[in-house]
């Protein structure tokens, strides 16, 4: 069924641990392919491993059996071509904002004064100018989030992972902030083809995604690929968009 | 001189004088503790006192009085009660201050709803005491109570030895029989005494403080949110090991048991008494009155007692200037002081160097992997809870006949004094390093010496700053005992503070100059606290603290 060599490609991941003589099945057998540019969400209930999932993806975790693949390149330790934004934003609170973006580009050899001017175009795109040289204890949470996300846009990836990213902050600005990404992932002209994110938000994962992964809960399995088929911009309140969370919903009861 | 043979009758007899010891200071301190943290905590201008002069005590190292402490409870008491209230007093000064800082915290602390409650039911003072300030207080309390007994050993076993130093005034106790196994050259008593003595240790640690420590716990209240972070000290780690086999679960049971019978009979007296006083007794005007007046006529009959003794001092103090003046050697001493603290802090400092050369890597490698933290961590933990000061004695008699081995011995104990400080509050650093944040870097390529710019040094800045502050405390007293020690042939005198302050009492025997080394002992030390240590703890709090969610 999924046809190896996509962009990505989940091939029979499962994850266990060892912990205090017990063995615990995290995430069995999970297979998907992403081939064409587009958002993915995972939901599941707590603990099912979406998190974890994430992780073995973006390389911070070897799978216990099974691969993933990155243009049909199995992906071991950390992938370049990714990047993730953090559910806490992971930020290095004694740097500026913009020594914050440009550890995006630690690995990136190109001269300093073009990786400060990408770092400013970036931190343009997200809407921090001139906050540039403030640093993270000064920024409000959704503030804090734009410059993860900066920092993650700042190395061109082809692949944009977000774990949870809107959860720390409040309704408005997790709206706000949700449309941004959209927009950025809209904008041929920027980076990131495909946006994988993990969310317990049901309504989010439709609002954003064009497919849902549905875990189950602990060990986490695929239990539905479910595609959304709702126009952009999507709009909250339509029988369309309840439709699709109420079957989602219902895959969990 | 008395000889100690081998004889391990006498060595319990020893043991359990140090610990009779021990366990008055700490009576003392818990006394101290709530009297004054309660009084510190209740009245804000009394507190704003207290706790200024709590601060500059907690500074100063302890050690550096004891010889006039010796000289003044010798004055007091004669010979034997002198010098065993001395060593007493010592300790108490080495366990009071935190755990009254600790009571402090925690009645200021409580939760102002706590609070309105017991005023909205009406509690009685008593009352109020019992079921409010004292649970409060408890958890942090025991905390401080387990930190100020495992420093208690080090001062104990200091004390000993250096009241060992002054032949005259030698107390039996474990600390004097290594010190005179070793100044004999007898090493199996050698051996024998510290075995003893960290048989000791662990034995309190797991039949008395794990109980209560886990006795504690049920008088923590959850606050939302923050928690407090318990800095990890190696003694106590062992403890928690144990704390966690079967064998002291079952004990524990049995003990938690017995604790509830006591606490029933405590509570139910208190109400007895509290019926017997009568609940509206405590806010009457002549009751009060009757307290302050009791309070002053035993403050009064305490000063009419000491008086005597008092003014014997001030005498012996007049009398000691003159003869300070008068005498070019006393001279001499005093105006090398300059060059004797100089010698003192080279030594503080190099020990300082090596201690930060080798716990930063260790630290970094124990914080990395879960492997190496549950071998090698408990290691360190049980090397750690056995006091420097016991095998010092040991390393002097191997590095004695070279000519600069006893400068070394001195920085080896002064190392003892400050290494664990500095590694066990590294390690805590390295492990709050938090997870996104290490991944953050991973993903990003941090690597190498931008690793540690970017990432480990901020983190475990404030704790390292902790750890120093701390380090240089305990490397103080390590300091005083390290420079001057009396062998059964000889006595090596190396020139610095603690030599300085050691001669005044047992060679010179003078007072003044005694007081002399201390005032320039602790002017130095406070000066350096707050130019130095003070500043950087709260310009490094400020920058390099991390918050959720940053």
């Amino acid at each position: 069924m999924s046809r190896v060599g996509g962009l990505l490609d989940v091939i029979d991941v499962s994850k266990s641990y060892a912990a205090s003589g017990k063995h615990i099945d995290v995430l069995r057998d999970i297979s998907f392919s992403i081939d064409k540019p587009e958002v993915v969400s995972i939901v599941g209930p707590s603990g099912c491993g979406k998190s974890t999932l994430l992780r073995i993806i973006v390389g911070f975790l070897p799978p216990t059996k099974g691969k993933v693949l990155h243009h049909g390149e199995e992906v071991k330790g950390v992938d370049l071509g990714m990047s993730l934004v953090f559910q806490n934003f992971a930020l290095f609170p004694w740097l500026s904002v913009q020594d914050n973006v440009l550890i995006g580009l630690e690995h990136v050899q190109i001269p300093h004064e073009q990786k400060v001017e990408k770092a400013h175009h970036v931190i343009q795109e997200v809407g921090l100018e001139g906050f540039e040289e403030a640093t993270p204890k000064e920024l409000s949470g959704g503030m804090k989030q734009r410059v993860g996300l900066a920092r993650a846009l700042v190395r061109d990836p082809e692949i944009l992972l977000m774990d949870e990213p809107f959860s720390s902050l409040d309704a408005l600005t997790a709206e706000t902030l949700r449309n941004d990404v959209l927009r950025v992932w809209a904008d041929k002209s920027l980076a990131p083809n495909v946006v994988v994110m993990v969310t317990h938000n049901i309504e989010e994962a439709v609002y954003m995604s064009d497919r849902v992964l549905v875990l189950s809960s602990r060990p986490g399995r695929v239990i539905e690929d479910y595609q959304v088929r709702l126009t952009r911009p999507r709009d909250r309140r339509s029988p369309e968009f309840y439709k699709c969370v109420d079957e989602i919903t219902s895959l969990f009861t | 001189m008395i000889a100690i043979h081998f004889d391990a009758y006498q060595l319990i007899v020893f043991a359990f004088f140090s610990l009779m010891r021990m366990f008055s200071a700490m009576l003392l301190s818990v006394l101290f503790a709530v009297i004054v943290g309660m009084a510190a905590a209740r009245r804000k201008r009394v507190g704003r006192v207290l706790i200024a002069i709590l601060d500059i005590l907690q500074s100063v190292p302890i050690l550096g009085f004891f010889p006039a402490a010796i000289f003044f409870f010798v004055l007091l008491y004669g010979n034997v009660w002198g010098v065993e209230m001395a060593a007493v007093f010592l300790i108490f000064t080495s366990m009071a201050w935190n755990m009254a800082f600790s009571v402090y915290e925690s009645v200021t602390t409580i939760p102002d709803e706590l609070l309105e409650v017991s005023e909205v039911f009406g509690l009685s003072p008593w009352r109020r005491f019992t079921t409010l300030y004292l649970p409060a207080t408890v958890p942090r309390l025991v905390y401080n109570m387990l930190l100020s007994w495992a420093g208690g050993w080090y001062f104990l076993t200091a004390a000993e030895i250096i009241a060992f130093g002054a032949a005259n005034y030698a107390l039996p106790g474990l600390g004097r029989f290594i010190a005179q196994s070793a100044s004999t050259y007898s090493w199996l008593d050698l051996g024998a005494g510290i075995v003893v003595l960290v048989a000791v240790i662990l034995t309190i640690e797991y039949l008395l403080w794990h109980p209560l420590e886990v006795y504690s716990e049920r008088f923590k209240y959850e606050s939302t949110g923050s928690q407090i972070v318990r800095p990890v000290v190696g003694p106590m780690m062992i403890g928690h090991r144990i704390a966690h086999s079967r064998g002291f679960v079952r004990l524990r049971g049995r003990l938690l048991r017995r604790t509830a019978v006591l606490s029933a009979i405590i509570s139910k007296s208190g109400r007895l008494l509290g019926s017997i006083v009568g609940r509206r007794l405590f806010h009457k005007k002549a009751f009060k009155r009757a307290v302050a007046l009791i309070v002053t006529a035993v403050v009064l009959l305490i000063l009419y007692d000491v008086s005597p003794d008092l003014l014997r001092g001030t005498r012996y103090l007049v009398e000691d200037t003159t003869k300070l003046m008068s005498s070019s050697d006393m001279m001499k001493e005093m105006y090398s002081l300059p060059v004797y603290l100089g010698y003192s802090v080279s030594r503080l400092a190099a020990a300082y160097v090596i201690s930060v050369v080798w716990t930063i890597p260790v630290a970094y490698l124990i914080g990395r992997s879960e492997r190496a933290m549950s071998v090698v961590l408990p290691f360190f933990e049980v090397v750690a809870s056995i006091p420097g000061i016991a095998y010092f004695p040991l390393i002097l008699v191997l590095l004695l006949d070279f000519s600069w081995g006893p400068n070394l011995a001195s920085v080896v104990l002064v190392l003892t004094g400050m290494q664990w400080y500095l590694l066990f509050n590294v390690v805590a650093g390295m492990r709050s390093i938090p997870n996104e944040l290490s991944e953050a870097s991973n993903m990003f390529g941090l690597k190498g010496t931008r690793l540690w710019k970017v990432l480990i040094l901020p983190v475990i800045a404030p704790t390292f700053v902790t750890g120093s502050i701390t380090a240089w405390g305990g490397g103080w007293n390590a300091l005083i005992v390290s420079e001057y020690i009396a062998f059964t042939d000889r006595t090596i005198r190396l020139p610095g503070l603690g030599g300085f302050l050691d001669a005044a009492t047992f060679v010179y025997g003078n007072i003044a100059l005694m007081l002399i080394g201390l005032f320039v002992m602790s002017a130095f030390i406070i000066t350096l606290n707050s130019l130095v240590w003070h500043r950087l703890y709260s310009w490094v709090s400020g920058k390099y603290k991390m918050e959720i969610g940053t």
